[in-house]
């Protein structure tokens, strides 16, 4: 049962790492299609959606990054899952409000060829929120530095215990 | 090593493997919220630092670029402002090559470069449309070079889809208009150029006529006909035809180009630099 709960979320952890990663550099190797995406959404005034349109793709660099060594996953997991809370009421609104704006989450197109669908973005945003709501409830993961820290601590923590059952047997 | 083994053993004698498991389902337990308390907690600075670090140099890289934002510039009446920006704008033009200071106006397009070059090129634009701008100033070297060197001929067209962004001033279609009026006296390339260096943000005001005719000049179009032709917006009529156009190919988002026909889909340098090499051949 742990074995497989930690099997899954390694699996989860890496797959969104790659993604988080993916969609990061996407939109970091191209500043000025990045800043334009969050303006396309029409949620906040444009020089506060050209600020996040630069910071997001930078944070979402350093949280796949995290995920890929494992360090701090439940923390990161936490942030990720409230981004795509955010990115979900995104997509959702332009699909409301009938603005055919690109979704921008693997960096843009400078060109539009062709509507966006707006159920399949949130669908696939979903699946990805359910992996790292995964990673919040369990996240005990194979390979990570949370384990490798956790066992270290471990370690010290039962090295007295060894230390005075040497006093003793002396 | 051998030896610490030994020391331990004694101890363990006594209900071995019952005395084992609580300490291992102890150790488990903790590694499953991510190790011991320290190590957690420590685990949890680091993190949140980390965020905090990447965030604010993103957040001064932002604001670094904003600040180079020109829609206010243009926008406003302070006379040093508007003396900087006239000299900002003849900097623009002068930086243009000779072989697209020239252009005509057809009823299809806005043509720039000799019309029989064996790659043509067509682009859909807004005044008003960002992305336009961010096209146009990603790629605006390779289309001058390949205009410059005669392989290609850029058809413009401009459109104005997004007259409802500019709090009722329609600005795409007074800038297109004007840029129509730009056209007509050969100075098409580096007027838009201009324009779109001062584009106004989405949802706001837009320029005014006289801002317009003001760039305008600052590029050379000193002529009283340019400022008529923009004041009068006597080019509308070119831009609403363009813009039924537009919806009549079929076509819905600003930028849209073609090359020799050929939709370009990525917008990225390379895309367009190898269509053109490929309409060349």
């Amino acid at each position: 049962m742990t074995h497989a709960r930690e099997a899954i979320g390694t699996i989860a952890r890496l797959v969104m790492a790659g993604i988080f990663l993916w969609a990061g550099f996407a939109k970091v190797t191209n500043l000025a299609v990045a800043e334009l995406s969050v303006q396309s959404y029409q949620l906040m005034p444009n020089q506060v959606a050209r600020i996040i349109g630069i910071v997001l793709p930078m944070v979402e660099i350093l949280l796949g990054l995290l995920l890929l060594v494992g360090l701090g996953t439940r923390l990161v997991a936490i942030i990720l899952s409230l981004m795509l809370v955010a990115f979900i009421f995104g997509i959702s609104s332009l699909w409301v409000r009938g603005i055919k704006a690109q979704c921008g989450c693997f960096g843009n197109s400078l060109i539009m060829t062709e509507a966006p669908s707006y159920p399949l973005e949130v669908f696939r945003d979903s699946m990805m929120l359910l992996a790292t709501v995964y990673l919040v409830v369990w996240p005990r993961t194979l390979f990570s530095l949370d384990n490798w820290f956790a066992r270290r601590a471990d370690a010290n923590e039962d090295e007295p215990e060894s230390e005075i059952l040497a006093h003793q047997a002396h | 090593m051998s030896n610490s083994q030994n020391r331990k053993q004694p101890k363990k004698q006594p209900g071995d493997s019952a005395k084992k498991r609580p300490a291992n389902v102890v150790s488990s337990a903790r590694r499953s919220t991510g190790g011991g308390r320290g190590s957690q907690q420590m685990t949890f600075i680091i993190v949140a630092s980390l965020v905090a670090i990447v965030a604010i140099v993103g957040g001064i890289i932002a604001v670094k670029r904003t600040s180079d934002n020109k829609a206010s510039q243009a926008a406003s009446n302070d006379q040093k402002v508007v003396t900087q920006l006239k000299k900002d704008v003849a900097g623009i033009a002068s930086a243009v090559p000779a072989e697209l200071k020239t252009s005509t106006v057809t009823p299809d397009a806005i043509i720039v470069g000799n019309p029989d070059a064996k790659v043509k090129i067509d682009i859909w634009v807004d005044m008003q449309c960002p992305a336009c701008k961010a096209y146009e100033a990603q790629n605006d070297p390779t289309l001058e070079a390949a205009v410059k060197a005669g392989t290609a001929v850029l058809q413009v067209h401009p459109v104005a889809i997004l007259d409802q962004m500019s709090s009722g001033t329609r600005y795409s279609s007074r800038a297109g208009s004007a840029v129509v009026c730009a056209a007509q006296e050969g100075m098409f390339w580096p007027y838009s150029k201009a324009l779109y260096k001062y584009q106004p943000e989405e949802n706001g005001n837009g320029l005014t006529n006289d801002r317009l005719v003001l760039i305008g000049q600052a590029v050379g179009l000193t002529s009283d006909s340019f400022k008529t032709c923009v004041n009068d917006e006597a080019q509308k009529g070119w831009i609403t035809q363009m813009t039924k156009n537009f919806a009549a190919s079929k076509l819905q988002y600003t930028p849209t180009v073609f090359v020799n026909g050929k939709q370009m889909t990525k917008g990225s340098t390379d895309e367009l630099k190898s269509a053109i090499a490929a309409a060349a051949a």
